[in-house]
């Protein structure tokens, strides 16, 4: 458990880097570069949440479009999703590294629990944000479908980062006792 | 605190060093050490009882109340 998620945040560090230097080299990029031809578009597929939304039909479609800015779009929401996830990970390893130490009731940890309550709250709110905002630039740049975005928060992320803050609160309460027992005789 | 503990006077009068206090007791050094110092929030009983059995002595000759602090 613990080497994989040693892996994944090596993995992820990666993939950031890579965002990263593509983010930095995309705007020399010349415009012609993304040029895209609508006529090799079979169908788009959108998912969102748990539903997958295939549009179809969109065959007789011609013209060419710029997708520069989508696909810069596309690198900023990915880069953020990943920031999240990596964010959330770090702290998920530091906390299994000090349960297999036999510390778990650090104070550490109980800041780790906060940080990772907040992160998911605010996720929640921030997310479907950024992604809705590249579902709507999707709509806009092929301009195929007629879209209306709502943001709403992500009531799942909502539930998890409440749980995971009461369970910081629990773990407070567990770090005075440890305390106390460290200091009987 | 306002209670002291009187360890170390209970041992010089034994004459008895705290390594042989803990081979006796079965509480390590550094707890001992501890106690003695006061930096300890609490004593188990079975950990008085048995201090109080090898020093041959009251709880009350190793704590002390002092109500000036």
């Amino acid at each position: 458990m613990y080497r994989f998620l040693r892996i994944s945040v090596v993995a992820l560090y990666v993939l950031l880097g890579l965002l990263f230097l593509t983010s930095v080299v995309l705007p020399f990029v010349s415009k012609g570069v993304f040029d895209f031809n609508l006529a090799n578009l079979d169908n788009i597929d959108i998912q969102t949440g748990s539903i997958l939304y295939e549009v179809r039909g969109i065959v007789t479609l011609t013209g060419i479009v710029n997708v520069k800015w989508l696909v810069s779009l596309a690198f900023v929401v990915l880069t953020v999703n990943l920031v999240f996830f990596q964010f959330v990970l770090i702290q998920l390893k530091q906390i299994i590294t000090d349960v297999y130490h036999k510390i778990p009731f650090s104070d550490k940890n109980i800041k780790r629990l906060k940080y990772m309550g907040i992160a998911y709250l605010v996720s929640s709110v921030v997310l479907p944000m950024v992604n809705g905002s590249l579902f709507a630039m999707v709509a806009n740049t092929f301009n195929i479908f007629e879209a209306t975005v709502s943001f709403s928060m992500d009531l799942q992320s909502v539930f998890i980062g409440i749980i995971i803050l009461i369970l910081a609160y629990v773990f407070e309460y567990g770090a005075a006792l440890q305390e106390d027992i460290d200091l009987t005789v | 605190m306002a209670i002291i503990i009187r360890l170390d006077r209970v041992l010089a009068d034994r004459k008895m060093q705290l390594s042989e206090l803990s081979d006796k007791v079965e509480v390590s050094i550094a707890n001992l050490s501890n106690l003695k110092t006061g930096k300890v929030r609490a004593i188990r009983f079975s950990t008085l009882n048995k201090i109080c059995e090898v020093l041959e002595c009251q709880p009350g000759d190793i704590l002390e109340y002092s109500s000036s602090e």
